[in-house]
Protein backbone atom coordinates (compact mmCIF):
# COMPACT_ATOMS: atom_id res chain seq x y z
CA UNK A 1 0.00 0.00 0.00
CA UNK A 2 1.30 3.35 -0.95
CA UNK A 3 0.58 6.70 0.74
CA UNK A 4 -0.07 9.59 -1.53
CA UNK A 5 0.82 12.96 -0.15
CA UNK A 6 -2.12 15.50 0.14
CA UNK A 7 -4.80 12.94 0.25
CA UNK A 8 -6.32 12.15 3.62
CA UNK A 9 -7.78 8.92 4.54
CA UNK A 10 -11.47 8.73 5.40
CA UNK A 11 -10.60 8.13 9.04
CA UNK A 12 -8.48 11.29 9.14
CA UNK A 13 -11.24 13.35 7.58
CA UNK A 14 -13.79 12.02 10.01
CA UNK A 15 -11.49 12.69 12.95
CA UNK A 16 -10.81 16.25 11.86
CA UNK A 17 -14.49 16.87 11.22
CA UNK A 18 -15.35 15.52 14.65
CA UNK A 19 -12.73 17.70 16.31
CA UNK A 20 -13.95 20.76 14.43
CA UNK A 21 -17.49 19.91 15.49
CA UNK A 22 -16.47 19.71 19.12
CA UNK A 23 -14.51 22.94 18.99
CA UNK A 24 -17.20 24.83 17.10
CA UNK A 25 -19.91 23.56 19.45
CA UNK A 26 -17.86 24.66 22.45
CA UNK A 27 -17.27 28.04 20.84
CA UNK A 28 -20.94 28.46 20.02
CA UNK A 29 -21.95 27.61 23.58
CA UNK A 30 -19.29 29.91 24.95
CA UNK A 31 -20.49 32.77 22.77
CA UNK A 32 -24.11 32.06 23.67
CA UNK A 33 -23.22 32.01 27.37
CA UNK A 34 -21.35 35.25 26.97
CA UNK A 35 -24.35 36.72 25.23
CA UNK A 36 -26.65 35.59 28.01
CA UNK A 37 -24.24 36.99 30.61
CA UNK A 38 -24.17 40.29 28.79
CA UNK A 39 -27.95 40.30 28.56
CA UNK A 40 -28.26 39.50 32.26
CA UNK A 41 -25.74 42.19 33.06
CA UNK A 42 -27.68 44.60 30.90
CA UNK A 43 -30.91 43.70 32.70
CA UNK A 44 -29.22 44.14 36.03
CA UNK A 45 -27.85 47.53 35.00
CA UNK A 46 -31.28 48.62 33.78
CA UNK A 47 -32.85 47.37 36.99
CA UNK A 48 -30.29 49.21 39.07
CA UNK A 49 -30.83 52.34 37.02
CA UNK A 50 -34.53 52.08 37.76
CA UNK A 51 -33.78 51.57 41.46
CA UNK A 52 -31.45 54.58 41.48
CA UNK A 53 -33.94 56.76 39.67
CA UNK A 54 -36.65 55.71 42.10
CA UNK A 55 -34.37 56.41 45.04
CA UNK A 56 -33.47 59.87 43.74
CA UNK A 57 -37.00 60.87 42.76
CA UNK A 58 -38.81 59.54 45.82
CA UNK A 59 -35.96 60.48 48.15
CA UNK A 60 -36.04 64.07 46.92
CA UNK A 61 -39.83 64.31 47.10
CA UNK A 62 -40.21 62.68 50.50
CA UNK A 63 -37.18 64.29 52.13
CA UNK A 64 -38.87 67.55 53.05
CA UNK A 65 -42.40 66.33 53.62
CA UNK A 66 -44.17 67.31 56.81
CA UNK A 67 -46.79 64.91 58.17
CA UNK A 68 -49.61 66.96 56.66
CA UNK A 69 -48.07 66.76 53.19
CA UNK A 70 -48.65 63.05 52.82
CA UNK A 71 -52.28 62.72 51.78
CA UNK A 72 -52.53 58.98 51.26
CA UNK A 73 -50.39 55.87 51.42
CA UNK A 74 -51.35 52.61 49.72
CA UNK A 75 -49.27 49.57 48.78
CA UNK A 76 -49.11 50.73 45.19
CA UNK A 77 -49.01 54.51 45.59
CA UNK A 78 -48.38 57.55 47.75
CA UNK A 79 -50.20 60.82 47.26
CA UNK A 80 -48.34 63.86 48.51
CA UNK A 81 -47.40 67.45 47.94
CA UNK A 82 -44.59 67.78 45.45
CA UNK A 83 -42.79 71.09 45.98
CA UNK A 84 -41.74 72.84 42.81
CA UNK A 85 -40.36 76.14 44.08
CA UNK A 86 -40.62 78.83 46.67
CA UNK A 87 -39.26 82.03 48.06
CA UNK A 88 -39.61 84.92 50.41
CA UNK A 89 -42.78 86.98 50.18
CA UNK A 90 -41.49 90.49 49.58
CA UNK A 91 -44.86 92.21 49.30
CA UNK A 92 -48.49 91.36 49.84
CA UNK A 93 -51.73 93.15 49.02
CA UNK A 94 -55.17 91.66 49.48
CA UNK A 95 -55.14 88.31 47.75
CA UNK A 96 -51.88 88.88 45.90
CA UNK A 97 -48.35 88.22 47.01
CA UNK A 98 -45.04 88.95 45.31
CA UNK A 99 -42.48 86.24 45.83
CA UNK A 100 -38.76 86.18 45.08
CA UNK A 101 -39.29 82.86 43.45
CA UNK A 102 -36.80 80.12 42.69
CA UNK A 103 -37.77 76.67 41.64
CA UNK A 104 -37.47 73.81 39.23
CA UNK A 105 -40.22 75.33 37.09
CA UNK A 106 -42.43 78.41 37.03
CA UNK A 107 -45.71 78.33 39.00
CA UNK A 108 -48.65 77.05 36.95
CA UNK A 109 -52.13 78.00 38.15
CA UNK A 110 -53.61 74.98 36.42
CA UNK A 111 -51.82 72.57 38.67
CA UNK A 112 -50.25 74.39 41.63
CA UNK A 113 -51.20 75.49 45.11
CA UNK A 114 -49.30 77.74 47.50
CA UNK A 115 -48.33 77.04 51.09
CA UNK A 116 -47.57 80.18 53.08
CA UNK A 117 -45.53 80.01 56.27
CA UNK A 118 -45.39 82.73 58.91
CA UNK A 119 -45.28 83.44 62.60
CA UNK A 120 -48.69 82.00 63.21
CA UNK A 121 -48.24 78.81 61.26
CA UNK A 122 -49.08 77.97 57.69
CA UNK A 123 -52.00 78.21 55.29
CA UNK A 124 -52.70 76.58 51.95
CA UNK A 125 -54.22 78.42 49.00
CA UNK A 126 -55.15 77.46 45.46
CA UNK A 127 -53.08 79.41 42.95
CA UNK A 128 -55.44 81.44 40.78
CA UNK A 129 -52.94 83.27 38.62
CA UNK A 130 -49.23 83.78 38.26
CA UNK A 131 -47.17 86.38 36.42
CA UNK A 132 -43.65 87.71 36.36
CA UNK A 133 -43.24 91.10 38.01
CA UNK A 134 -40.56 93.73 38.32
CA UNK A 135 -41.41 94.43 41.96
CA UNK A 136 -38.88 93.62 44.63
CA UNK A 137 -36.16 93.63 41.99
CA UNK A 138 -37.76 90.76 40.10
CA UNK A 139 -40.42 88.52 41.51
CA UNK A 140 -43.38 86.38 40.69
CA UNK A 141 -46.86 87.69 41.40
CA UNK A 142 -49.19 85.04 42.76
CA UNK A 143 -52.94 85.55 43.03
CA UNK A 144 -54.48 83.49 45.81
CA UNK A 145 -58.03 82.71 46.83
CA UNK A 146 -58.01 84.94 49.92
CA UNK A 147 -55.74 87.37 51.75
CA UNK A 148 -52.90 85.65 53.52
CA UNK A 149 -50.19 86.76 55.89
CA UNK A 150 -47.38 84.27 55.50
CA UNK A 151 -43.85 85.43 54.76
CA UNK A 152 -42.46 82.43 52.89
CA UNK A 153 -44.23 80.77 49.98
CA UNK A 154 -43.83 77.20 48.80
CA UNK A 155 -45.41 76.28 45.48
CA UNK A 156 -46.51 72.68 45.16
CA UNK A 157 -48.62 70.36 43.12
CA UNK A 158 -50.42 67.39 44.57
CA UNK A 159 -49.44 64.22 42.79
CA UNK A 160 -49.34 60.49 43.23
CA UNK A 161 -46.27 58.35 42.82
CA UNK A 162 -47.19 54.77 42.11
CA UNK A 163 -45.22 51.57 41.86
CA UNK A 164 -47.18 49.54 39.37
CA UNK A 165 -46.60 47.35 36.31
CA UNK A 166 -42.92 47.16 37.18
CA UNK A 167 -42.19 50.89 37.11
CA UNK A 168 -42.29 54.06 39.13
CA UNK A 169 -45.01 56.28 37.72
CA UNK A 170 -46.26 59.75 38.46
CA UNK A 171 -49.78 61.00 38.13
CA UNK A 172 -50.86 64.56 38.76
CA UNK A 173 -54.50 65.09 39.55
CA UNK A 174 -56.66 62.89 37.35
CA UNK A 175 -54.05 62.52 34.64
CA UNK A 176 -52.56 59.28 33.41
CA UNK A 177 -49.71 57.57 35.14
CA UNK A 178 -46.54 58.54 33.35
CA UNK A 179 -43.69 56.06 33.79
CA UNK A 180 -40.54 57.58 35.23
CA UNK A 181 -38.47 54.42 35.03
CA UNK A 182 -38.27 51.41 32.75
CA UNK A 183 -40.81 48.71 33.58
CA UNK A 184 -38.26 46.38 35.05
CA UNK A 185 -38.92 46.51 38.80
CA UNK A 186 -39.99 43.22 40.36
CA UNK A 187 -43.37 43.35 42.09
CA UNK A 188 -42.68 46.80 43.51
CA UNK A 189 -44.79 48.20 46.35
CA UNK A 190 -44.81 50.69 49.20
CA UNK A 191 -44.97 49.62 52.82
CA UNK A 192 -44.05 50.83 56.27
CA UNK A 193 -41.17 49.54 58.35
CA UNK A 194 -42.75 47.35 61.03
CA UNK A 195 -40.20 48.65 63.54
CA UNK A 196 -40.39 52.41 63.25
CA UNK A 197 -43.08 53.00 60.64
CA UNK A 198 -40.70 54.55 58.13
CA UNK A 199 -42.03 54.63 54.57
CA UNK A 200 -40.31 52.06 52.36
CA UNK A 201 -40.30 51.27 48.66
CA UNK A 202 -39.78 47.58 47.94
CA UNK A 203 -38.49 47.37 44.38
CA UNK A 204 -37.44 43.72 44.20
CA UNK A 205 -36.63 40.63 46.22
CA UNK A 206 -33.02 41.67 46.76
CA UNK A 207 -32.35 43.43 50.12
CA UNK A 208 -30.49 46.12 48.14
CA UNK A 209 -33.77 46.93 46.43
CA UNK A 210 -35.41 48.03 49.66
CA UNK A 211 -35.45 51.83 49.88
CA UNK A 212 -36.08 53.50 53.21
CA UNK A 213 -37.58 56.94 52.73
CA UNK A 214 -37.54 58.72 56.07
CA UNK A 215 -38.64 62.34 55.87
CA UNK A 216 -36.30 64.70 57.66
CA UNK A 217 -39.18 65.75 59.88
CA UNK A 218 -38.88 62.38 61.59
CA UNK A 219 -35.28 63.06 62.50
CA UNK A 220 -34.84 65.29 65.52
CA UNK A 221 -32.70 68.33 64.98
CA UNK A 222 -29.87 68.87 67.40
CA UNK A 223 -30.60 71.91 69.48
CA UNK A 224 -34.04 72.36 67.98
CA UNK A 225 -36.42 72.35 70.87
CA UNK A 226 -39.70 70.61 70.65
CA UNK A 227 -42.86 72.20 71.93
CA UNK A 228 -44.96 70.17 74.37
CA UNK A 229 -47.42 67.90 72.66
CA UNK A 230 -45.63 67.94 69.36
CA UNK A 231 -44.05 64.75 68.02
CA UNK B 1 6.53 25.34 0.60
CA UNK B 2 2.99 25.93 -0.57
CA UNK B 3 0.30 28.09 1.07
CA UNK B 4 -2.89 26.23 1.51
CA UNK B 5 -6.25 27.84 2.15
CA UNK B 6 -7.71 27.21 5.67
CA UNK B 7 -10.33 28.62 7.91
CA UNK B 8 -8.90 28.05 11.40
CA UNK B 9 -7.24 31.43 11.47
CA UNK B 10 -10.32 33.19 10.11
CA UNK B 11 -12.53 31.35 12.58
CA UNK B 12 -10.26 32.33 15.47
CA UNK B 13 -10.35 35.96 14.38
CA UNK B 14 -14.13 35.95 14.18
CA UNK B 15 -14.45 34.39 17.61
CA UNK B 16 -12.00 36.88 19.06
CA UNK B 17 -13.95 39.73 17.50
CA UNK B 18 -17.22 38.51 18.99
CA UNK B 19 -15.58 38.09 22.38
CA UNK B 20 -14.00 41.53 22.12
CA UNK B 21 -17.37 43.13 21.39
CA UNK B 22 -18.99 41.34 24.31
CA UNK B 23 -16.10 42.14 26.61
CA UNK B 24 -16.09 45.78 25.62
CA UNK B 25 -19.81 46.01 26.26
CA UNK B 26 -19.48 44.50 29.70
CA UNK B 27 -16.54 46.74 30.56
CA UNK B 28 -18.46 49.80 29.35
CA UNK B 29 -21.44 48.84 31.45
CA UNK B 30 -19.16 48.32 34.43
CA UNK B 31 -17.53 51.70 33.97
CA UNK B 32 -20.92 53.34 33.63
CA UNK B 33 -22.10 51.59 36.78
CA UNK B 34 -19.02 52.87 38.61
CA UNK B 35 -19.65 56.43 37.44
CA UNK B 36 -23.29 56.28 38.47
CA UNK B 37 -22.44 54.78 41.84
CA UNK B 38 -19.90 57.54 42.37
CA UNK B 39 -22.45 60.18 41.43
CA UNK B 40 -24.99 58.66 43.83
CA UNK B 41 -22.39 58.60 46.57
CA UNK B 42 -21.55 62.26 45.95
CA UNK B 43 -25.19 63.16 45.97
CA UNK B 44 -25.80 61.38 49.26
CA UNK B 45 -22.69 63.02 50.72
CA UNK B 46 -23.70 66.57 49.83
CA UNK B 47 -27.28 66.00 51.01
CA UNK B 48 -26.04 64.78 54.36
CA UNK B 49 -23.52 67.62 54.52
CA UNK B 50 -26.23 70.21 53.87
CA UNK B 51 -28.37 68.72 56.62
CA UNK B 52 -25.39 68.57 58.95
CA UNK B 53 -24.58 72.22 58.22
CA UNK B 54 -28.15 73.24 59.05
CA UNK B 55 -27.96 71.28 62.30
CA UNK B 56 -24.59 72.85 63.10
CA UNK B 57 -26.11 76.30 62.61
CA UNK B 58 -28.79 75.30 65.09
CA UNK B 59 -26.25 74.04 67.58
CA UNK B 60 -24.65 77.49 67.51
CA UNK B 61 -27.98 79.32 67.53
CA UNK B 62 -28.52 82.40 69.63
CA UNK B 63 -31.70 84.35 68.94
CA UNK B 64 -29.99 87.51 70.16
CA UNK B 65 -27.36 87.00 67.49
CA UNK B 66 -30.02 87.35 64.79
CA UNK B 67 -32.29 89.85 66.53
CA UNK B 68 -30.91 92.77 64.54
CA UNK B 69 -31.88 91.29 61.17
CA UNK B 70 -34.77 93.06 59.50
CA UNK B 71 -37.48 90.93 57.96
CA UNK B 72 -36.15 89.67 54.66
CA UNK B 73 -32.50 90.25 55.57
CA UNK B 74 -30.02 87.45 55.86
CA UNK B 75 -26.60 86.94 57.34
CA UNK B 76 -23.97 84.27 56.88
CA UNK B 77 -23.28 82.00 59.80
CA UNK B 78 -20.21 79.90 60.43
CA UNK B 79 -20.74 76.18 60.13
CA UNK B 80 -18.40 73.25 59.90
CA UNK B 81 -18.92 69.66 58.88
CA UNK B 82 -16.29 66.93 58.62
CA UNK B 83 -14.95 65.91 55.24
CA UNK B 84 -14.03 67.72 52.07
CA UNK B 85 -17.50 68.92 51.24
CA UNK B 86 -17.79 72.71 51.19
CA UNK B 87 -20.73 74.02 53.15
CA UNK B 88 -22.23 77.44 53.63
CA UNK B 89 -25.18 78.56 55.69
CA UNK B 90 -27.23 81.70 56.02
CA UNK B 91 -29.94 82.78 58.43
CA UNK B 92 -32.77 84.84 56.93
CA UNK B 93 -35.45 86.48 59.00
CA UNK B 94 -38.77 85.55 57.45
CA UNK B 95 -41.08 87.05 60.04
CA UNK B 96 -40.70 88.69 63.42
CA UNK B 97 -40.29 85.31 65.12
CA UNK B 98 -39.54 83.07 62.19
CA UNK B 99 -36.11 82.44 60.69
CA UNK B 100 -34.89 80.28 57.84
CA UNK B 101 -31.55 78.48 58.05
CA UNK B 102 -30.44 77.82 54.48
CA UNK B 103 -27.52 75.41 54.21
CA UNK B 104 -25.82 74.47 50.96
CA UNK B 105 -23.16 71.84 50.33
CA UNK B 106 -20.95 71.43 47.27
CA UNK B 107 -18.82 68.43 46.41
CA UNK B 108 -15.17 69.31 45.92
CA UNK B 109 -14.81 68.32 42.28
CA UNK B 110 -17.15 67.30 39.53
CA UNK B 111 -17.30 63.88 37.97
CA UNK B 112 -16.64 63.17 34.32
CA UNK B 113 -20.37 63.29 33.77
CA UNK B 114 -20.94 66.83 34.92
CA UNK B 115 -20.74 69.55 37.52
CA UNK B 116 -20.00 68.92 41.19
CA UNK B 117 -22.94 67.66 43.18
CA UNK B 118 -24.78 70.31 45.16
CA UNK B 119 -27.56 70.06 47.72
CA UNK B 120 -29.47 72.50 49.89
CA UNK B 121 -31.63 72.18 52.94
CA UNK B 122 -33.85 74.70 54.66
CA UNK B 123 -34.81 74.71 58.29
CA UNK B 124 -37.49 76.90 59.81
CA UNK B 125 -36.68 78.17 63.28
CA UNK B 126 -39.14 79.71 65.67
CA UNK B 127 -37.66 82.07 68.27
CA UNK B 128 -39.06 83.48 71.47
CA UNK B 129 -37.14 86.78 71.29
CA UNK B 130 -36.60 86.91 75.07
CA UNK B 131 -34.84 90.28 74.87
CA UNK B 132 -38.19 91.87 73.97
CA UNK B 133 -39.45 90.76 77.36
CA UNK B 134 -37.12 93.26 78.99
CA UNK B 135 -39.79 95.91 78.52
CA UNK B 136 -42.12 93.97 80.82
CA UNK B 137 -39.76 94.40 83.78
CA UNK B 138 -38.98 98.11 83.98
CA UNK B 139 -39.06 98.34 87.77
CA UNK B 140 -38.09 96.48 90.89
CA UNK B 141 -41.74 95.60 91.46
CA UNK B 142 -44.32 95.46 88.69
CA UNK B 143 -47.94 94.57 89.38
CA UNK B 144 -50.88 94.17 87.05
CA UNK B 145 -53.23 95.22 89.82
CA UNK B 146 -52.00 96.71 93.08
CA UNK B 147 -49.01 96.58 95.40
CA UNK B 148 -49.16 96.32 99.18
CA UNK B 149 -46.09 97.86 100.76
CA UNK B 150 -46.29 96.98 104.40
CA UNK B 151 -42.70 96.50 105.39
CA UNK B 152 -39.43 96.10 103.59
CA UNK B 153 -37.18 97.96 101.20
CA UNK B 154 -37.32 98.72 97.49
CA UNK B 155 -34.62 100.40 95.45
CA UNK B 156 -32.20 100.28 92.54
CA UNK B 157 -29.06 98.19 92.61
CA UNK B 158 -27.74 98.52 89.04
CA UNK B 159 -29.04 99.81 85.76
CA UNK B 160 -26.46 97.80 83.86
CA UNK B 161 -26.80 98.42 80.12
CA UNK B 162 -30.52 97.81 79.96
CA UNK B 163 -32.04 100.76 78.14
CA UNK B 164 -35.15 102.26 79.72
CA UNK B 165 -38.30 101.04 78.00
CA UNK B 166 -39.94 103.66 75.84
CA UNK B 167 -42.59 105.69 77.58
CA UNK B 168 -41.51 104.75 81.07
CA UNK B 169 -39.53 106.90 83.47
CA UNK B 170 -36.91 104.33 84.12
CA UNK B 171 -35.89 102.79 86.21
CA UNK B 172 -39.06 103.05 88.18
CA UNK B 173 -38.97 101.42 91.55
CA UNK B 174 -42.53 100.21 91.69
CA UNK B 175 -44.94 100.20 88.82
CA UNK B 176 -48.55 99.32 89.51
CA UNK B 177 -52.05 100.59 89.01
CA UNK B 178 -52.61 101.14 92.73
CA UNK B 179 -50.97 101.02 96.15
CA UNK B 180 -52.11 99.96 99.57
CA UNK B 181 -51.43 102.03 101.52
CA UNK B 182 -50.86 105.05 99.34
CA UNK B 183 -47.22 105.83 98.83
CA UNK B 184 -45.09 108.75 97.83
CA UNK B 185 -42.84 108.99 94.79
CA UNK B 186 -40.71 107.36 93.45
CA UNK B 187 -43.59 104.93 93.21
CA UNK B 188 -45.27 105.28 89.84
CA UNK B 189 -48.97 104.69 89.67
CA UNK B 190 -49.31 103.68 86.08
CA UNK B 191 -50.46 100.63 84.22
CA UNK B 192 -47.49 98.31 83.83
CA UNK B 193 -46.31 97.70 80.29
CA UNK B 194 -47.99 94.73 78.68
CA UNK B 195 -45.99 91.60 78.24
CA UNK B 196 -45.01 91.52 74.57
CA UNK B 197 -46.20 88.62 72.53
CA UNK B 198 -44.87 86.10 72.13
CA UNK B 199 -43.37 85.91 75.56
CA UNK B 200 -41.65 83.03 77.23
CA UNK B 201 -44.17 83.25 80.02
CA UNK B 202 -47.25 83.04 77.84
CA UNK B 203 -46.10 81.27 74.70
CA UNK B 204 -46.90 77.57 74.52
CA UNK B 205 -43.22 77.08 73.85
CA UNK B 206 -42.37 78.25 77.35
CA UNK B 207 -42.58 74.71 78.66
CA UNK B 208 -39.99 73.59 76.17
CA UNK B 209 -37.73 76.50 77.04
CA UNK B 210 -37.78 75.74 80.76
CA UNK B 211 -34.74 74.16 82.29
CA UNK B 212 -36.75 72.84 85.22
CA UNK B 213 -40.49 72.15 85.24
CA UNK B 214 -41.65 71.60 88.81
CA UNK B 215 -44.93 70.70 90.43
CA UNK B 216 -46.46 73.06 93.01
CA UNK B 217 -45.01 72.80 96.50
CA UNK B 218 -42.44 74.12 98.92
CA UNK B 219 -38.86 74.58 97.81
CA UNK B 220 -35.50 75.30 99.33
CA UNK B 221 -33.20 75.93 96.38
CA UNK B 222 -29.61 75.05 97.12
CA UNK B 223 -26.67 75.23 94.69
CA UNK B 224 -24.53 73.11 96.99
CA UNK B 225 -21.31 73.89 98.81
CA UNK B 226 -18.86 76.33 97.27
CA UNK B 227 -15.97 73.86 97.28
CA UNK B 228 -17.62 71.24 95.06
CA UNK B 229 -18.56 70.99 91.40
CA UNK B 230 -21.77 72.53 90.17
CA UNK B 231 -24.18 69.60 89.98
CA UNK B 232 -27.51 69.92 88.24
CA UNK B 233 -30.56 68.82 90.19
CA UNK B 234 -34.14 70.12 90.52
CA UNK B 235 -33.29 72.32 93.49
CA UNK B 236 -30.11 73.78 92.07
CA UNK B 237 -31.32 77.11 90.69
CA UNK B 238 -27.85 78.61 90.50
CA UNK B 239 -25.81 80.59 93.00
CA UNK B 240 -25.86 84.29 93.80
CA UNK B 241 -22.36 84.39 95.30
CA UNK B 242 -19.58 85.36 92.86
CA UNK B 243 -16.98 82.63 92.54
CA UNK B 244 -19.37 79.84 93.46
CA UNK B 245 -19.18 76.93 90.98
CA UNK B 246 -22.85 77.53 90.11
CA UNK B 247 -22.57 81.31 89.81
CA UNK B 248 -22.92 81.02 86.00
CA UNK B 249 -25.91 78.72 86.19
CA UNK B 250 -29.05 80.61 85.20
CA UNK B 251 -31.97 78.20 84.82
CA UNK B 252 -35.46 78.94 83.63
CA UNK B 253 -37.61 77.41 86.40
CA UNK B 254 -41.30 76.88 85.68
CA UNK B 255 -43.53 75.91 88.61
CA UNK B 256 -46.96 74.71 87.59
CA UNK B 257 -48.99 76.14 90.49
CA UNK B 258 -48.69 77.65 93.97
CA UNK B 259 -45.25 77.63 95.51
CA UNK B 260 -43.44 78.60 98.69
CA UNK B 261 -39.74 79.27 98.78
CA UNK B 262 -38.28 79.21 102.23
CA UNK B 263 -34.59 79.66 102.77
CA UNK B 264 -31.98 78.99 100.11
CA UNK B 265 -30.86 80.88 97.02
CA UNK B 266 -31.33 80.86 93.29
CA UNK B 267 -30.93 82.87 90.10
CA UNK B 268 -32.29 83.06 86.59
CA UNK B 269 -35.88 83.24 85.42
CA UNK B 270 -38.58 81.94 87.77
CA UNK B 271 -42.14 81.62 86.51
CA UNK B 272 -44.85 80.52 88.95
CA UNK B 273 -48.23 79.63 87.46
CA UNK B 274 -50.02 80.35 90.76
CA UNK B 275 -49.24 82.26 93.96
CA UNK B 276 -45.76 82.53 95.44
CA UNK B 277 -44.48 83.23 98.94
CA UNK B 278 -40.77 83.86 99.48
CA UNK B 279 -39.17 84.00 102.92
CA UNK B 280 -35.53 84.04 103.95
CA UNK B 281 -34.31 83.36 100.46
CA UNK B 282 -32.15 85.23 97.95
CA UNK B 283 -32.93 85.35 94.23
CA UNK B 284 -31.11 87.15 91.39
CA UNK B 285 -33.03 87.58 88.18
CA UNK B 286 -36.69 87.74 87.20
CA UNK B 287 -39.62 86.38 89.14
CA UNK B 288 -42.90 86.30 87.23
CA UNK B 289 -45.95 85.16 89.15
CA UNK B 290 -49.34 84.58 87.53
CA UNK B 291 -51.16 85.27 90.81
CA UNK B 292 -50.22 86.85 94.13
CA UNK B 293 -46.59 87.36 95.12
CA UNK B 294 -45.61 87.82 98.75
CA UNK B 295 -42.09 88.84 99.69
CA UNK B 296 -41.84 87.99 103.36
CA UNK B 297 -39.10 88.52 105.94
CA UNK B 298 -35.62 87.82 104.69
CA UNK B 299 -36.65 87.65 101.04
CA UNK B 300 -34.07 89.43 98.87
CA UNK B 301 -34.48 89.83 95.13
CA UNK B 302 -32.02 91.52 92.78
CA UNK B 303 -33.61 92.05 89.41
CA UNK B 304 -37.34 92.46 89.01
CA UNK B 305 -40.52 90.82 90.23
CA UNK B 306 -43.89 90.91 88.53
CA UNK B 307 -47.25 89.53 89.57
CA UNK B 308 -50.96 90.24 89.42
CA UNK B 309 -50.65 91.64 92.95
CA UNK B 310 -47.46 92.02 94.95
CA UNK B 311 -47.18 92.23 98.72
CA UNK B 312 -44.01 93.39 100.45
CA UNK B 313 -43.94 92.13 104.02
CA UNK B 314 -40.37 92.48 105.15
CA UNK B 315 -38.68 91.66 101.88
CA UNK B 316 -36.03 93.59 99.96
CA UNK B 317 -36.28 94.13 96.19
CA UNK B 318 -33.58 95.87 94.17
CA UNK B 319 -33.93 96.64 90.47
CA UNK B 320 -30.86 95.13 88.77
CA UNK B 321 -30.54 95.47 85.00
CA UNK B 322 -27.66 93.02 84.78
CA UNK B 323 -29.55 90.35 86.67
CA UNK B 324 -32.52 90.90 84.34
CA UNK B 325 -30.23 90.63 81.32
CA UNK B 326 -28.80 87.36 82.63
CA UNK B 327 -32.27 86.02 83.36
CA UNK B 328 -33.39 86.64 79.80
CA UNK B 329 -30.67 84.24 78.67
CA UNK B 330 -31.78 81.60 81.15
CA UNK B 331 -32.56 78.08 80.10
CA UNK B 332 -33.40 77.72 76.44
CA UNK B 333 -35.07 81.11 76.12
CA UNK B 334 -32.45 82.16 73.59
CA UNK B 335 -32.61 78.87 71.74
CA UNK B 336 -34.24 77.68 68.52
CA UNK B 337 -37.67 76.06 68.46
CA UNK B 338 -39.53 74.07 65.90
CA UNK B 339 -41.87 76.27 63.94
CA UNK B 340 -44.52 73.53 64.04
CA UNK B 341 -44.92 70.22 62.31
CA UNK B 342 -42.94 71.60 59.39
CA UNK B 343 -39.39 72.61 60.09
CA UNK B 344 -37.40 71.17 57.19
CA UNK B 345 -38.36 72.77 53.89
CA UNK B 346 -36.97 72.49 50.36
CA UNK B 347 -35.00 75.48 49.17
CA UNK B 348 -34.29 76.03 45.52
Amino acid sequence: MTHRPGVASLAEVLLVAALYLVVLTALARFIADQGRTAALQGDRVRFEEAVRATAVILGTEVRFLAPDDLAALAPDSIRARAFRGGGMVCEGRDQEVWVRYRGIRVPEPAKDSVLLVGNEGESVHPLLASARSSRCGGSVQLALDRPAGGRYALVFETGAYSLSAGALRYRRGAGGRQPLTEAILLAPRFDADPGDGTLRAVLGPDPDSLLRLPPLSRVLGLGLLNAPGRP
Amino acid sequence: MTTRPGFVFVSALLVLMVLAVLGTGILTLGAREMAMAHAMEERARVELAAEAAARDALARWSTRGHAELAIGEESTVAVAVPGETRVTATVRRLDSRLFLVHATAHAGVGSDAGAPARASAGLLVHALLPHLLEIAFPAAIVAEDHVLLEDGDVGIARRCHAPPPAGVQAPAVVLATGFHPSADPPLVAAPPPPIPEPSPVADPLAGAAATLRLDPGAFRPDPGPAGSDCRQHPLNWGATTPGHPCSELRPFVLIGGDARIHDGEGAGFLVVQGDLLIEHAIFHGIIFVYGHLTLGPGATVHGSVRGRTVELRGGDVRFDGCAIDDALRAGHLDGPFRAGERWWIPVF
